[in-house]
């Protein structure tokens, strides 16, 4: 009977497992109001300790800024009224399994690459505006002018 | 007929809001150590821009435009201060080898984790990462078991001295991600380790 119980709730915890996407990075610094919203359209604020899963939108306002570390090292901050999205995040490293592309709408970023642009150079990209930039490994801040 | 010049009417808006703004800069830093790495992108006429000196710029115009130019270390300072200051330290990251065909830590290392546990709590630390390698000897699949194990002998040491479970995240990717790639017996002594990398 015991069996049939834990089989049973081993059916119930499988799925929700596999819904429950993986975090991509951590806030390790953060100033002032930096609000972040999830791919279910829901906008909370953000503190040090949080998580950022693929599609997150960030925002931040007049003197606040936020600074990430992605699974894979990547280093990401973030300026003050500026606007960033997490469009594609993939990192598996032991299939060289790759994907980094971002979005900066407004503002400025920057950012120190890690082992994505180490295993696959060509898997880093930042939208800015209407441009596409490929990243080859390297440290670097972007800036869009309004 | 209508639905035509609404349709030109809005393109050129879009044209409009174009010119409105005035672009993308990207500007490459040194890397520690002095590396730096290569930024390169095509102009609206296919035209290939590469930069690679550190505080090398790229001035990108809505239309697609590219101008190089060159700041300066004050430059950069003065204008990125703000979002470079925000910017989170390089992670800290530690090695710790194992024998051949062995997931067990030595005395000198039970005490190197234990310094280490000091620094997890001393610095606001959020996720203790462990990734067991193993060296290219033997079956792909054992060795992605042996990579676990010396992953987990090494989360266990850490939870043995009362960091928190939740806070350590286990990873293993077998002979996958060697350090050396050579086929030596140091090369294989380099490569049968666990990472410890601090978040």
């Amino acid at each position: 009977m015991q069996h049939y119980f834990l089989f049973l709730l081993g059916l119930l915890c499988v799925p929700m497992v596999l819904i429950a996407s993986p975090s991509v990075a951590i806030v390790k610094s953060i100033k002032g109001d930096v609000m972040v919203t999830h791919s279910d359209k829901v906008t909370v604020g953000l503190k040090q300790g949080d998580r950022i899963f693929e599609k997150d939108v960030i925002k931040t306002v007049a003197n606040s800024t936020v600074g990430v570390v992605f699974e894979d090292n990547t280093l990401i901050s973030i300026g003050s009224n500026s606007e960033f999205s997490i469009d594609e995040y993939l990192f598996e490293p032991a299939n060289k399994n790759v994907n980094f592309k971002t979005h900066l709408f407004k503002g400025t970023m920057a950012c120190v690459t890690g082992l994505i642009s180490k295993i696959n150079p060509e898997a880093m990209e930042i939208k800015a505006q209407t441009v596409t930039i490929g990243i080859r490994g390297t440290s670097f801040v972007v800036e869009v002018k309004e | 007929m209508k639905y035509l010049v609404t349709l030109s009417m809005f393109c050129l808006l879009i044209i409009f809001s174009g010119c409105a703004s005035s672009g993308v800069q990207i500007t490459l830093l040194p890397e520690e150590g002095g590396k730096v790495g290569t930024i390169s992108m095509a102009d609206y006429k296919g035209t290939q821009h590469t930069i690679d000196k550190p505080y090398a710029a790229l001035d990108i115009s809505q239309k697609g435009e590219i101008e190089p130019k060159n700041e300066t270390q004050k430059s950069v300072d003065t204008k990125y201060a703000e979002v470079l200051n925000a910017l989170p330290p390089k992670r800290q990251s530690y090695l710790f080898y194992f024998g051949f065909d062995s997931a067990v830590l030595n005395a000198k290392q039970m005490a190197e984790l234990r310094a280490i546990t000091q620094v997890i709590r001393d610095t606001k630390i959020d996720e203790v990462v462990c990734i067991g390698h193993s060296d290219s000897a033997g079956d792909k699949e054992y060795n992605k078991k042996l990579s676990l194990q010396r992953a987990q002998s090494v989360a266990n040491a850490l939870i043995k001295d009362s960091i928190e479970k939740s806070l350590i995240k286990l990873e293993y990717y077998g002979d996958a991600n060697p350090l050396d790639k050579a086929n030596t017996k140091e090369a294989n002594a380099k490569n049968r380790r666990v990472e410890i990398i601090l978040k």
